[in-house]
């Protein structure tokens, strides 16, 4: 009998592994590369840097890309989780606004760098729980 | 700028629901302290906080920001006491009625404001038919 919740209970364990690919590969791989400080319970963000797997073969090298997870605050916050296009490389540059309590309506602002066939853009990008806009400057 | 809500000549008790953890008499936004003291004495009706910026809630919670608070008793009564039906539903009506209000759930009411948009949260009525969650907007 003992023998038979050993193996019930190692089941358990092995049966714990996560199945959704994504997840594993987030988990696993994304580089946190800026946040919000939550100074104030406006908006908040957190940017994650994901590089593809394999190595650079005649100049050609894995791509990057930027997940950028937007909240509000509260007990239930609505959420949101933005993808920026694939590029040779991506930086988060700095936060240029970040809401503060009794604005009419929050919005994050910040600006990035991208790489890609040796030419840099930068881009000024405002983010909401609605949309997230890139423009290039 | 935080202040503690004023008890109200004993109208507004804090009262916490383990007795050996401290408080949950602890500053909060002045927003939310002039909120609850102006439902409080709309209703006429006494209430016990159990928390305030204490306590275990969701990671974005307004509680760490001084701008939520729980309440667990009305008139001295549990809010999920059948004989404490009516208060309880006057008490989350003159709430829900106050502009600065955020998050307000409970087992009649559940709704969200922003800013004057509000969304109806019943979902959430099932974790809060023991307690009510008022958070204000700033």
């Amino acid at each position: 009998m003992r023998n038979i919740f050993i193996l019930l209970f190692l089941f358990l364990i092995a049966s714990c592994s996560e199945s959704n690919s994504e997840l594993v590969t987030f988990a696993n791989n994304f580089e946190l590369i800026a946040e919000t400080d939550d100074a104030q319970p406006t908006l908040s963000a957190r940017i994650f840097k994901l590089r593809e797997f394999g190595e650079c073969t005649n100049g050609n090298c894995p791509k990057e890309v930027l997940l950028i997870a937007v909240s509000e605050f509260g007990e239930y916050p609505e959420q949101k989780l933005y993808k920026t296009p694939l590029k040779e490389k991506w930086e988060f540059v700095e936060w240029n606004h970040i809401p503060v309590l009794g604005e009419p309506h929050y919005t994050l602002k910040f600006t990035l760098k991208s790489k890609s066939n040796n030419k840099e853009a930068v881009y000024s990008v405002n983010a909401d729980l609605e949309d997230i806009k890139y423009k290039e400057k | 700028m935080k202040r503690n809500i004023s008890t109200l000549n004993g109208k507004i008790t804090f009262i916490n629901d383990e007795p050996q953890n401290p408080s949950p008499n602890l500053p909060v936004s002045e927003t939310l302290a002039a909120l609850i003291e102006g439902a409080v004495t709309q209703a006429n009706l006494s209430i016990n906080i159990n928390s305030t910026t204490g306590g275990d809630h969701s990671t974005k919670s307004f509680h760490y920001y001084g701008m939520a608070i729980d309440v667990n008793r009305i008139n001295n009564k549990k809010i999920n006491d059948p004989s404490n039906m009516h208060n309880v539903k006057s008490f989350q009506e003159i709430i829900s009625k106050q502009p600065d209000v955020a998050e307000y759930f409970g087992p009649f009411i559940n709704i969200r404001k922003k800013g004057i948009k509000t969304i109806q949260m019943h979902h959430v009525k099932i974790e809060h038919l023991n307690h009510l969650h008022i958070s204000s907007q700033s």
